[in-house]
């Protein structure tokens, strides 16, 4: 029983294909020769086909430029590359993290313990500027002692105690340099005061009277 | 014309050296690199200029994907073909775009028409080259075919890949690739049907189509 165009259209696609079986085309192409309403639309297909398999859209094929390789080249990495320098940006991520939360650490604990920096579990007296005493002479000193503290509490924690200690001493000093504690210096001496009230101050007339020769 | 699909050995050589290429570029082997860029560049831009339709735009996406695959070269198996990988990569970076830009076709095309009009011995126009005006129609109409559907008569016809190898481009099922093709050939044939159906003897003379 030869073949009808329906069920020739629903073979279309797998003849054009060539996916049919050799009796399933020979059949397809019959009714193709028969009817010129399927043979058209068979043309048509294979003209189509035909067309884009050339893919001349101009006389001037659309092209890459020139020198595609040689620029795609140098922004290829070698292979590896990437994944390496993600795991990289990570450890220097996570290292940076680490170093700054570090540092805020070390300097929140100064900044907030202010009363009394421990060492080793021993409270230690924080060493105060001296106060001004005014000559730049001893203000300049007692900066200089301020630093020197600094410095030595930094570099020598586990002796933090004594060198706490030596610059109290040294502060003493200093101050005993100056004097008296409670005497400004380049200030008069005041004299002492008289109590007396002024009517026992008032001179007395007897006193002034002419004596009998 | 009945199109065949059967494997060759020139293919099983091809797949060799592309094999070599591929090991090589991952040895960091520049000239290798070159080779294999050299072998699938104007065929991955050929395919990519008929999706995307816009000669800047293609040759972005054809760097790129080429950029992503060499930055993948370590975790590529040999057991796939590198240029069905570098068009499955290139045909998602189409879609993404096609996404992106969302207009209709011919807003994002180089209009074909136009620059033909303007090349003086090229244009097309009526009473013109009968055979350049019906590749016009043809890639014009294909042009209006949806994404996957143009991707499949392309690979199809074009690069004359199978429907297994379309299949991978894709990532589809080879049943879903062949209900592409059917309907891309019908759609092409109600669009096409008003310029070729008059004289189909001709256009097979044209194209020197037998059968």
């Amino acid at each position: 029983m030869a073949m009808n165009c329906e069920q020739a259209r629903n073979l279309f696609d797998a003849y054009v294909d060539g996916e049919l079986s050799p009796p399933l085309e020979m059949e397809v192409s019959a009714h193709r020769l028969a009817c010129a309403s399927c043979r058209q639309e068979l043309a048509l297909l294979e003209v189509v086909g035909h067309v884009m398999s050339l893919d001349h859209e101009d006389a001037e094929p659309d092209l890459l430029r020139p020198d595609f390789t040689d620029r795609l080249l140098t922004c290829i990495e070698p292979p590896g590359t990437a994944a390496a320098r993600r795991r990289s940006r990570w450890l220097r991520a996570g290292g940076g993290v680490l170093a700054i939360a570090a540092s805020m650490a070390f300097a929140m604990s100064l900044f907030f313990n202010s009363s009394a920096p421990r060492v080793a579990g021993v409270k230690a007296t924080r060493v105060a500027p001296p106060p001004a005493v005014g000559t730049a002479e001893v203000t300049d000193a007692a900066d200089s002692l301020v630093r020197q503290v600094e410095s030595n509490w930094s570099r020598h924690a586990d002796g933090a105690q004594t060198v706490i200690q030596m610059g109290e001493m040294t502060l003493q000093n200093v101050l005993d340099r100056l004097g008296s504690k409670d005497q400004p210096i380049g200030a008069d001496p005041v004299e002492p005061r008289d109590s007396r009230s002024f009517d026992e101050l008032r001179p007395d007339p007897a006193d002034d009277a002419i004596e009998d020769l | 014309m009945v199109t065949q699909r059967a494997p060759s050995c020139n293919d099983g050589d091809a797949r060799l050296v592309e094999q070599r290429l591929v090991a090589a570029a991952c040895r960091h082997d520049t000239q290798a690199a070159r080779q294999l860029i050299d072998l699938h560049k104007q065929r991955l831009f050929t395919f990519v200029r008929r999706m995307i339709r816009n000669h800047h735009d293609a040759e972005e996406v054809v760097q790129d994907a080429f950029l992503k695959a060499f930055a993948s070269l370590e975790s590529f198996s040999p057991e796939y073909r590198f240029s069905t990988w570098l068009f499955t990569i290139a045909y998602r970076l189409c879609l993404n775009l096609l996404r992106k830009k969302r207009g209709p076709l011919s807003a994002e095309m180089d209009f074909v028409a136009e620059r033909d009009a303007s090349a003086g011995p090229l244009a097309v126009a009526a009473g013109a080259d009968d055979s350049r005006r019906l590749q016009h129609a043809v890639w014009q109409a294909v042009d209006r075919l949806s994404a996957p559907q143009r991707a499949a008569v392309v690979l199809f016809y074009r690069h004359e890949q199978s429907c297994q190898e379309i299949a991978q481009v894709l990532e589809l099922p080879v049943a879903t690739v062949k209900s592409h093709l059917h309907r891309a050939r019908a759609h092409l044939r109600e669009f096409l049907e008003p310029v070729v159906a008059q004289e189909p003897a001709k256009l097979r003379i044209l194209f020197g189509l037998t059968g």
